[in-house]
């Protein structure tokens, strides 16, 4: 089993396009994090900032019923809980990580742009994830290599299941890749010493600011974003057997990925069916207001259920599948 | 020595049966050559051997091994290049090999660079395949299915889409791999080759066994003879030669496969259709001509 991971390794990471999609990764990151530098106003006075958006933001929610706005009434709640916690401990960093207000600027810190990597990056990462998934088993076929890979003394099963293993430990590499790259360049950028501040989120189920390392949120943000890249790269790895064409597997991927984790499944049906959203992350510290622990643990199950179908699935195709060209 | 057993493989695709009843067997030290016309079902008794697709009917042994209940042990020894060699372009040939040898075990890196050796791509072996010619990745691809040291050998046109010099290449490294033994199996259009190469064929139509045998017993399997006749135009003999197998060479000359007992009549019917005859010459059948003669042209079925 290691030999066949090593040789499905060997086959990606002598692969150019995945080296054009890290620099593609690279420099949005570059981008972002210069971005945040140059905007950011060093003579910014931090906590008249808070008390201008505490100010903003409490008559905001207040009037929301009256207001034509698409902002989330959760996003607006988690901020006023924030700008109050961060004004009564006279807080002088950044503590908006999934929402903003646009009318006050808090500058950018290492540690806020850290923790905002599962938000801003995530899409550079699924579209890698996918690039693999998508051409792993399909890019086999089309190209006739299967025919060489099968005629070997290895269960059919065995080289799907190494196959599947390389696409977990290349979205685990990547992931690290991205976080430890942001950890860097956020760190060369505005300096490190921010890391040491614990991470703050706003419980929207305990109604309190939870606090811990940031060490520990980054590990569990990182393993509750981990089922739905499961799901997603299961997928795409059965359209693969399922079909050759690569385009076709990003996009439904895509378009799949798109479809659980958007806005607009949250803000409509989301809320009468809070776990139509499968990304795990944005269900933790009560991100999905609508949702109670017990929608927690049924989307725990919900999502291992659709892993099990899915792989059965994949098995099943892929041992059945015929090579025809 | 048995190798390989085939016992009345059937393929069945909806309602078109591709291979049908298809029984034969290859010994240690055999170098068959394995033919029919195009969409005889050549290439799908090769994936059948193989286990790339499922037999519909049908049991096929490899060292004694079923293939569909025993895969691991069946294939273990085997080595196979089915339709083109497929390399991993993007790849170096070295890189490909280090795939194939990870495969399996106990194939160091001196096995790797012994067979590179054999197919003589000690220059080019770092570089990446889609930089080879069709000829040096036939090389790679024959590298890659004996790495293992298989025993038995299966190859599924080797010298298809390659210029003189490659074929004459890839038949001096068959020769050579025959001589150690190997059983190999020859799947081919050019007879000539099958000719030069093979001690056995095995000719297939429309998924049906119709010859195996020694080369020369398929030559001599039938009593007729070749004749090649000189005449003054070749077209719309159809009507005259309907029974008679035969192939035009150009527009004046024919190849007629018949007895000498019934040429002088086919000589007959000729000149009463107002053909002019210049010449008559007697040929010895090349086994490319005795496969036309079994089996019929080369068309697609």
């Amino acid at each position: 089993m290691i030999k066949l991971i090593q040789n499905e390794f060997i086959k990606i990471l002598k692969r150019r396009n995945i080296y054009i999609l890290i620099c593609f990764i690279i420099l949005i990151m570059l981008g972002y994090n210069f971005y945040g530098k140059y905007t950011n106003t060093n003579e910014l006075n931090i906590h008249e900032q808070y008390k201008k958006a505490y100010h903003q933001d409490q008559l905001y929610l207040e009037t929301y019923d009256s207001l034509d706005t698409k902002e989330k009434y959760t996003d607006i709640l988690e901020r006023v809980k924030l700008e109050k916690y961060a004004i009564d401990h006279n807080i002088s960093s950044n503590l908006f990580v999934n929402t903003e207000n646009k009318n006050v600027l808090l500058p950018l810190d290492a540690r806020i742009a850290f923790m905002r990597v599962f938000n801003n990056f995530d899409m550079l990462i699924i579209i890698f994830v996918l690039y693999i998934t998508s051409t792993i088993i399909s890019e086999e076929y089309s190209k006739g290599t299967i025919k060489t890979l099968l005629v070997k003394p290895h269960k059919k099963s065995s080289i799907l299941l190494a196959k599947m293993l390389t696409c977990f430990f290349m979205t685990v590499l990547i992931f690290l890749f991205v976080l430890i790259f942001q950890y860097i360049i956020g760190g060369l950028l505005f300096g490190f010493e921010s890391y040491s501040l614990e991470a703050l989120r706003y419980n929207h189920l305990s109604d309190q600011i939870d606090h811990m390392p940031l060490i520990n949120y980054m590990g569990i943000m990182f393993v509750a974003k981990m089922p739905l890249y499961v799901v997603i790269s299961l997928i795409s790895l059965l359209l693969g057997v399922m079909t050759n064409n690569i385009a076709i597997n990003i996009l439904i991927s895509f378009a799949t990925y798109s479809l659980f984790t958007t806005d607009l499944w949250v803000n409509s049906i989301a809320e009468k069916w809070p776990i139509s959203n499968l990304d795990l992350s944005q269900h933790l510290f009560g991100g999905m207001a609508q949702a109670s622990a017990e929608a927690i643990s049924l989307l725990v199950i919900m999502l291992s259920a659709i892993i099990m179908v899915l792989l059965i699935l994949v098995i099943h195709l892929f041992n059945q599948k015929e090579v025809m060209n | 020595m048995e190798i390989l057993s085939c016992k009345n493989l059937k393929k069945q695709v909806n309602h078109k049966v591709i291979v049908d009843n298809l029984s034969f067997s290859i010994n240690k030290g055999d170098v068959v050559g394995f033919i029919g016309p195009n969409g005889a079902g050549k290439t799908t008794t090769i994936k059948l051997i193989l286990g790339l697709i499922k037999l519909t009917e049908g049991k096929v042994y490899i060292n004694g091994y079923d293939i569909e209940r025993e895969y691991l042990k069946a294939i273990e020894k085997v080595g196979a290049i089915v339709e083109t060699p497929d390399s991993y372009l993007y790849l170096s040939g070295y890189d490909n090999l280090k795939i194939i040898a990870n495969n399996y075990k106990n194939i160091k890196k001196d096995r790797i660079d012994e067979v590179v050796k054999i197919v003589g791509l000690e220059n080019r072996i770092k570089d990446e395949v889609s930089t080879y010619s069709l000829g040096m990745r036939q090389r790679l691809g024959i590298a890659e299915a004996i790495i293992n040291r298989p025993e038995l050998l299966i190859l599924d046109e080797p010298t298809n889409g390659l210029d003189i010099e490659g074929i004459i290449e890839i038949r001096e490294l068959i020769q050579q791999l025959s001589h150690q033994g190997i059983a190999i199996l020859i799947s081919s259009h050019n007879l000539t080759e099958i000719d030069h190469l093979c001690n056995r064929i095995i000719a297939i139509k429309k998924g049906k066994l119709v010859t195996d045998d020694s080369i020369e017993n398929f030559k001599k399997a039938t009593h007729e003879i070749a004749y090649l006749l000189e005449l003054d135009r070749t077209n719309q003999l159809k009507q005259i030669l309907v029974e008679e197998k035969y192939e035009i060479i150009d527009q004046t000359k024919l190849r007629i496969y018949v007895t000498k007992e019934k040429i002088s009549s086919i000589l007959e019917k000729l000149l009463e259709n107002h053909y002019q005859i210049y010449s008559v010459q007697q040929e010895k059948l090349t086994s490319e001509q005795a496969f036309i003669q079994k089996v019929g042209e080369n068309k697609i079925e």
